[in-house]
């Protein structure tokens, strides 16, 4: 059964987007969702299925008592943190094509920075199979994502002649973008080159400014049938393919003991089915969304989702290729380096208004964006459309 | 060029491994001053990290072989922040492609000024941590040695 085309978006939700949001997670859920409900012209009773992410700290329960809807039939979460958002797409579309819940939510709310920082060393103590690889590297201060992700991205300069003046490109696009969105956390504050090669070392080669923020907030959207679509308020945005994607030895955040290091192999397993399902190429993206948990990590994606071969991506980004204007803009609201860390949800969300044509760096005309969630880890994507 | 961690007297709590029945011969290996790696009883397939089951053949029966101790360097980092509990900083890690093929990580101690480059080679070193733990780290391979 192919589900393209058969569920849509309909509603967008956010709150702001700050380093301190002063109320609970469960707040921002609710506050997403109630606008997200509003922007479809849909009642909270209307509610019967939810996804959200693992990492997320609200309950299902506590999202239907507050809502005060009648009941959920369709509740699930995706694992993996930032892989997420294409998986959470990807189990709504399923659920509405196969008739089992009609009006589902997808959301990631969460005080990232004024709480839990994703940032921090990950040291637990729960006896897990994914703690106990952890642990096997955490044990020789090897600790946070960015360092992590630092050790794979060293290897692909090694092996592609990327430099850490690409790494530059890829943060002043993000935040050229972000400093023309009133959204954006750094909206108003474009970067320079040697702005970027001035900033700290994180853990090398990775810099500060090639770090997403941390942030706090919520975004929510509400996924129904396309047929149901067309009665409502917003023009549909069609959900043309969601697909997960895992690779021989992904490991979480540390795959080093596979040939190829990079954060690559799992999101070539979603681009292969993305396009299959979707009836698509690369080449008919109007723009694209690209997870950046580490700017630099757009590389090795753009590779992988078809845009250009393998080694191939440092040249492509050149000339402002991913700016608006440029052949393929990437990541038009400023992307998680320069908008808002929220797990990738709010990618989601500039890929609406985008369709909609309503973005503040709107691409004239587009038709197809590909949003992809974090590579590096068991992942997923997604292809919207109008 | 990479400064030592703060003495036992003020340093925090390093942190141990979680080690089940999976890992537990690797890091009894350890304290023993071996490389050990989990080999297939069935289809002598080398598997690093451990694993419960043989991906070739499914096998659930291992052995342990001592491996070499020599590598050459594949990747590394610098981490320099956030500060890390019971280790210095800026503090340099690296994953080596051991002689006898498969990738191991670990800290890299006693490199000269200019740090770490891909394809230098290292020789795992046994040590015991302040702390008393078994540990080990990657060391430049001197001159006329290694894989």
């Amino acid at each position: 059964m192919s589900v393209r085309d058969k569920a849509a978006i309909v509603g967008l939700g956010a709150t702001e987007f700050s380093k301190n949001s002063g109320r609970s997670e469960m707040r921002l859920a609710m506050e997403a969702i109630n606008a997200a409900l509003a922007d479809a012209g849909l009642a909270p009773g209307d509610v019967d299925g939810i996804v959200s992410f693992e990492m997320d700290n609200n309950s299902e329960a506590e999202i239907l008592r507050n809502l005060g809807g009648p009941h959920l039939r369709f509740f699930t979460k995706i694992g993996f943190g930032g892989g997420g958002a294409g998986g959470a797409i990807q189990q709504a579309s399923l659920a509405v094509a196969a008739g089992v819940a009609e009006t589902v939510i997808c959301f990631r709310a969460m005080n990232e920075r004024s709480g839990q920082r994703f940032g921090n060393p990950m040291l637990q103590n729960q006896v897990t199979a994914e703690q106990l690889l952890m642990s096997f590297h955490t044990v020789h201060g090897l600790q946070t994502a960015a360092a992590f992700t630092a050790m794979a991205m060293r290897r692909y300069m090694h092996e592609t002649g990327a430099t850490t003046d690409d790494f530059a490109t890829i943060s002043i696009a993000a935040r050229k973008h972000a400093a023309t969105n009133p959204r954006a956390w750094f909206y108003g504050k474009p970067i320079t080159r040697e702005d970027y090669h001035a900033s700290r070392l994180i853990a090398d080669p990775l810099r500060l400014l090639d770090c997403c923020q941390e942030s706090d907030g919520a975004v929510a959207v509400v996924v129904t049938s396309l047929e149901r679509a067309k009665d409502l308020r917003q023009r549909p945005v069609k959900i043309r393919a969601a697909a997960q994607g895992l690779g021989r030895g992904t490991c979480v955040l540390t795959n080093y003991y596979r040939p190829d290091i990079a954060p690559r192999d799992e999101s070539r397993v979603v681009s292969e089915q993305l396009y299959r399902a979707a009836g698509l190429g690369p080449e008919d993206m109007d723009l694209a969304i690209i997870y950046d948990h580490f700017g630099p990590t757009l590389l090795p994606a753009l590779e992988a989702y078809g845009f250009c071969a393998w080694g191939e991506a440092k040249d492509f980004i050149k000339d402002g290729a991913i700016e608006v204007g440029g052949r393929l803009p990437v990541n038009t609201n400023g992307g998680q380096v320069g908008e808002a860390y929220i797990h990738g949800m709010n990618g989601v969300g500039e890929a609406v208004r985008q369709l909609r044509g309503e973005a503040v760096n709107q691409v004239a005309g587009a038709a197809n964006i590909l949003v992809t969630a974090g590579n590096g880890v068991p992942t997923s994507a997604m292809i919207l459309g109008v | 060029m990479y400064g030592e961690a703060s003495p036992a007297s003020d340093a925090p709590a390093l942190p141990l491994p979680q080690i089940s029945q999976d890992y537990a011969p690797f890091y009894e290996g350890v304290a023993a001053h071996k490389l050990l790696v989990q080999q297939c009883a069935a289809c002598g397939t080398v598997n690093h990290p451990p694993q419960v089951m043989c991906p070739s053949c499914q096998g659930l029966d291992f052995g342990w072989r001592e491996s070499g101790l020599e590598g050459i360097l594949y990747s590394y980092t610098v981490h320099h922040h956030p500060p890390l509990a019971g280790f210095a900083s800026p503090h340099p890690v690296g994953l080596a492609e051991m002689e006898d093929g498969f990738r191991l990580v670990a800290a890299l101690h006693g490199l000269e000024a200019d740090g770490p480059a891909i394809g230098m080679k290292l020789r795992v070193e046994f040590f015991t941590r302040e702390d008393g733990f078994p540990l080990f780290r990657f060391v430049p391979a001197a001159e006329g040695e290694g894989a």
